[in-house]
């Protein structure tokens, strides 16, 4: 809410929670603790006049209007009383142009917070744009928690389901697989309320639905009793370490790696339910890796050899990290450096396989700096759901914004989709209905229920017409 | 074969060095105590307090890179540069933090409001 207003020398980001904690090793290790960071160059929104952009400054728009409606009967109004295009957004952390549109662009901020909970039944209810980290604390004042996180937790919970938002867990399908219950605002203004014990079909197809549908105003999830988790965090050559994923992933609640692009080093981060009483919040300073990972990539980038051989010398592979408290408090993060990012999703046993060329893609651009993430997610039903019917890994590329993204999405998406990838919807990709429809076996299911919906495309800007019905 | 050597560390001397000058003395980080009472404090008006708690709370009630609410040592380096510059850091976004800091109908008011309560010591 308030500025971050001075550059920021000391702290940059970090490519998830978890790996929030890299920062500490790598300063301990010595070389890695002494960077000056860079201010993010993305591009500042107008001094005045209805504009939007999304987290990155990548996403752009001029709107007709942005409402900022505090309940569902606003959300009715607005459908009642508007015309022409019309898409809501929670945080603007979706790469990809889901948002903008020249119609109506509506904000979920006012409707935020916990309804009810149901212990019984241990489901939670919420307005649609509560904040997945205010939601968690709620929810652990209540003494309840979500079954998983993903790294970023500003998100709202409308637009985390709509997108297909996940964590890491190979037993944890994504966020909206533990959706129950949907209350839709639909484009004639009318409210639909869906529950999974009597609407399947429906539920598979809105769980997520990229805002396609109408305006999601409240959302019942399942909820499990507060609990601890323990991380560690350990640095290991990546080769040893992707021997290792498949059985690291199932031994632990959480398990997700990073490579560290030109270190050869890969950082591993475990989370598993702690019952001990010792706790300790993550340690500050963790999030400067990225800023010493930046700093060795502007001064030695162009002699990647040279990069290595430093990255290796100063990197202490004997180091680890703990940390110990709330499940919320560890697995996720601020980010204080914006990026750019592609990610998607392969069938898990060609994870390892596909996270191998796209490392060797990602190091034939000297530029690249960023850890490339790896992490596991169970499958569910939802159609749309990148997961839909499969256990899956998912690969992410980042670039700081204002820089050169492009690669990200050319140079990978051949790898990925040789490897049977689904692209993450809120990160950059460049695939259309031709390519997508093939992806996903319900697809005309979902663009059925789409139709019944929404027959007018109120819903749909010029992005979703590419992924829906463009060929 | 030993020039090479040779050459990589002085280079690598350089960067060293280079890395050192460039420190700078960072403020003093939150204890853990001092980040949980961040995440309790509220501002004492409802409507900012529910803004707070809906927007500004997810980073700056937190260990992140953005001033710590109620703590001091973040805040006396913003504080320096004056409530307009910080308002329209608020505003337009700056550094990591998005436009109107995840706040949409936030007022100018409302943001001096709470900008002012997060920066004071409680």
């Amino acid at each position: 809410m308030t500025p971050s207003d001075t550059p920021l020398p000391r702290r940059q980001f970090i490519a998830t929670g978890a790996a929030a904690t890299l920062g500490g090793l790598l300063a301990q290790a010595g070389l890695l603790d002494t960077a000056q960071a860079q201010p993010s160059t993305a591009q500042q929104p107008a001094a005045s006049g209805l504009a939007w952009h999304n987290w990155s400054g990548l996403q752009q728009a001029r709107p007709s209007s942005l409402p900022t409606p505090g309940s569902e009967a606003e959300l009715q109004a607005l459908m009642r009383s508007t015309r022409g295009e019309l898409r809501a957004y929670g945080s603007g952390h979706s790469f990809t142009a889901l948002v903008p549109t020249s119609g109506a662009i509506v904000s979920l901020d006012r409707l935020s917070g916990l309804i009810s909970v149901d212990k019984q039944a241990m489901t939670a209810t919420m307005h649609a744009g509560t904040r997945l980290g205010m939601l968690a604390r709620a929810l652990d004042a209540q003494g309840l928690a979500l079954r998983n996180l993903p790294d970023v937790d500003v998100q709202t919970i409308a637009g985390a389901i709509s997108t297909g938002t996940h964590g890491t867990g190979a037993t944890l399908p994504a966020l909206h697989a533990d959706v129950v219950g949907l209350r839709i605002v639909t484009p004639s203004g009318n409210v639909l309320t869906l529950h999974e014990d009597k609407d399947r079909d429906l539920m598979a197809a809105a769980r997520v639905s990229l805002g396609s549908l109408g305006l999601i105003s409240q959302v019942t999830m399942r909820v499990l009793p507060t609990y601890n988790l323990h991380r560690k965090v350990w640095l290991r050559p990546i080769d040893e370490l992707l021997k290792q994923a498949p059985m690291l992933a199932d031994q632990h609640r959480h398990f997700e790696l990073y490579y560290l692009p030109f270190t050869g080093y890969g950082a591993a981060i475990s989370h598993d339910v702690y019952t001990g009483t010792d706790l300790l919040l993550p340690k500050p300073g963790d999030d400067e890796v990225m800023a010493d990972l930046r700093l060795l990539r502007d001064w030695l980038g162009h002699f990647p050899q040279l990069r290595l051989w430093a990255a290796r010398k100063f990197i202490d592979g004997s180091q680890t990290e703990e940390a110990r408290h709330r499940a919320h408090r560890l697995l996720t993060s601020v980010r204080p450096m914006k990026f750019n990012e592609s990610e998607w999703h392969v069938p898990r046993a060609q994870g390892v396989a596909c996270l191998r060329q796209i490392i060797a893609a990602i190091e034939r651009h000297n530029e690249a700096f960023f850890p490339i993430e790896f992490r596991f997610i169970k499958g569910d039903d939802a159609w749309l759901s990148p997961f839909h019917g499969q256990d899956r890994c998912s690969i992410a590329v980042h670039a700081a914004a204002g820089e050169a993204h492009d690669y990200l999405i050319k140079d990978c998406a051949p790898i990925y989709r040789a490897h049977q990838g689904r692209p993450h919807w809120g990160k950059l990709h460049q695939m259309g209905a031709a390519e997508l429809q093939t992806m996903y076996p319900r697809w005309q299911d979902f663009l059925a229920v789409r139709q019944q919906f929404d027959p007018q495309g109120r819903m749909l800007n010029a992005h979703l017409r590419q992924l829906l019905f463009k060929a | 074969m030993t020039r090479i050597k040779h050459f990589w560390q002085i280079v690598a001397g350089v960067v060293m060095a280079c890395l050192s000058a460039c420190q700078d003395a960072p403020p003093r980080e939150p204890t853990d105590q001092e980040v949980l009472r961040a995440e309790a404090l509220r501002p004492a008006s409802p409507d900012l307090a529910a803004k707070y708690e809906r927007a500004c709370l997810a980073c700056h009630g937190v260990r992140s890179a953005a001033p710590l609410t109620g703590f001091a040592p973040a805040w006396a380096p913003r504080l320096a540069k004056g409530a307009d510059v910080l308002l329209t850091h608020a505003r337009d976004g700056f550094n990591g933090m998005p436009a109107k800091g995840l706040c949409s109908d936030c007022t100018d008011d409302d943001l001096r409001g709470l900008t002012q309560f997060m920066s004071q010591s409680p």
